[in-house]
């Protein structure tokens, strides 16, 4: 459940840290983001000498959320923490490699880019 | 049943916090250790007890005061035993050969694209076996393309012979992207222009899988001073 002013750490190599959500892309006024959504999101934290910087608006996938995911089959799957994948425009990430592990929900949301650079698929 | 991931948050921060893209050598995918196989052990215990049959007195613990009943079994377990050997008892659900099938329906498919992207001259053409390192797909392909109009070529001739030939639609990209990737389920095509390439690396990642042999000639990466 991210919505705009939530805070989400960085799930990938691309400099940035921490993310702010400032907008859900899809429905004109949706409420919430989950899994598999994409967000525009400002930088409120970034890794020194990356070519991300500090209050840069950019575009993310959410890959894990602190509120539960729920499968047809019954299984839930929640996380730790709130993280996101930067992407461009194209929806390639930024980053090169992504941390962590991601549920394999964002395969049928056409994020296999994202899929393929994770080192586990729930 | 909630599947909480305990401590992905924490090396999540570690890892992004420390390394940097320079410099750095990420880790590679590595192969699962298999699992101990089930069924193992049920020939043992039929042996255990034919054993015992001949020494009819003893009290066996797990069957107390069952003497004459666990004659009977041990009798049926001597039968069984004789006749089928050393393994009584199979699970049903295991069935390598149509596992091997699919295997090799995937292969010739994968092999098949490659194929189609090498003669619209796609370079540096590899087909990985991802199947022991990732569940979710068997092959990856991975192409280098040096013009967006060549990466729209490609994957056009492949969606049209996969479409023609073998039934099967991408889901991935549908238009050309400096990492353009079409998934067949099975088989994972990624097709990258050399900066792209190089960035990602995905090869380097996926060090770990067997490389396939390829039937025709592949164009070597070009040298670019």
């Amino acid at each position: 459940m991210i919505q705009p002013q939530s805070h989400l750490n960085v799930a990938d190599n691309s400099g940035a840290r921490e993310l702010m959500c400032i907008r859900i892309i899809g429905a004109s006024n949706r409420r919430y983001a989950h899994i598999g959504d994409i967000i525009v999101a400002v930088i409120k934290e970034a890794l020194p000498n990356t070519p991300l910087e500090r209050s840069e608006v950019i575009r993310a996938v959410i890959v894990r959320t602190c509120k539960e995911l729920k499968r047809d089959n019954g299984m839930i799957i929640r996380y730790d923490d709130n993280a996101a994948v930067v992407i461009d425009q194209e929806g390639n990430p930024k980053g090169t490699r992504v941390f962590g592990a991601i549920a394999r929900e964002l395969r049928q949301l056409n994020f296999t880019k994202i899929v393929s650079l994770a080192p586990e698929v729930l | 049943m909630a599947v909480s991931l305990p401590g992905s948050a924490t090396v999540t921060t570690l890892l992004s916090g420390e390394l940097s893209r320079a410099g750095v050598n990420f880790p590679r995918l590595e192969v699962p250790r298999a699992r101990s196989l089930q069924g193992g052990c049920r020939w043992k215990m039929a042996a255990f007890r034919s054993s015992n049959s001949k020494q009819t007195h003893r009290v066996i613990p797990f069957a107390y005061g069952k003497e004459n009943v666990n004659e009977d079994t041990d009798e049926m377990f001597d039968e069984l035993f004789n006749k089928y050997g050393k393994v009584v008892f199979k699970r049903n659900d295991k069935r390598p050969s149509a596992e091997v099938d699919d295997d090799a329906e995937s292969l010739s498919f994968a092999v098949a694209m490659a194929k189609v992207a090498s003669e619209v001259k796609a370079a540096d053409i590899k087909v990985l076996f991802v199947k022991p390192l990732v569940y979710w797909t068997r092959f990856f392909i991975i192409a280098t393309a040096f013009s967006r109009p060549q990466i729209d070529a490609i994957g056009s001739r492949i969606r049209d012979l996969a479409e023609k030939k073998y039934g099967k639609v991408p889901s991935g990209d549908s238009k050309p992207n400096s990492w353009t990737l079409l998934d067949f389920g099975d088989v994972v095509i990624h097709i990258f222009l050399p900066q792209q390439r190089e960035f990602y690396n995905l090869e380097e990642f996926y060090a770990n899988a067997t490389p396939i042999e390829l039937p025709f000639e592949n164009q070597p990466p070009p040298f670019r001073p």
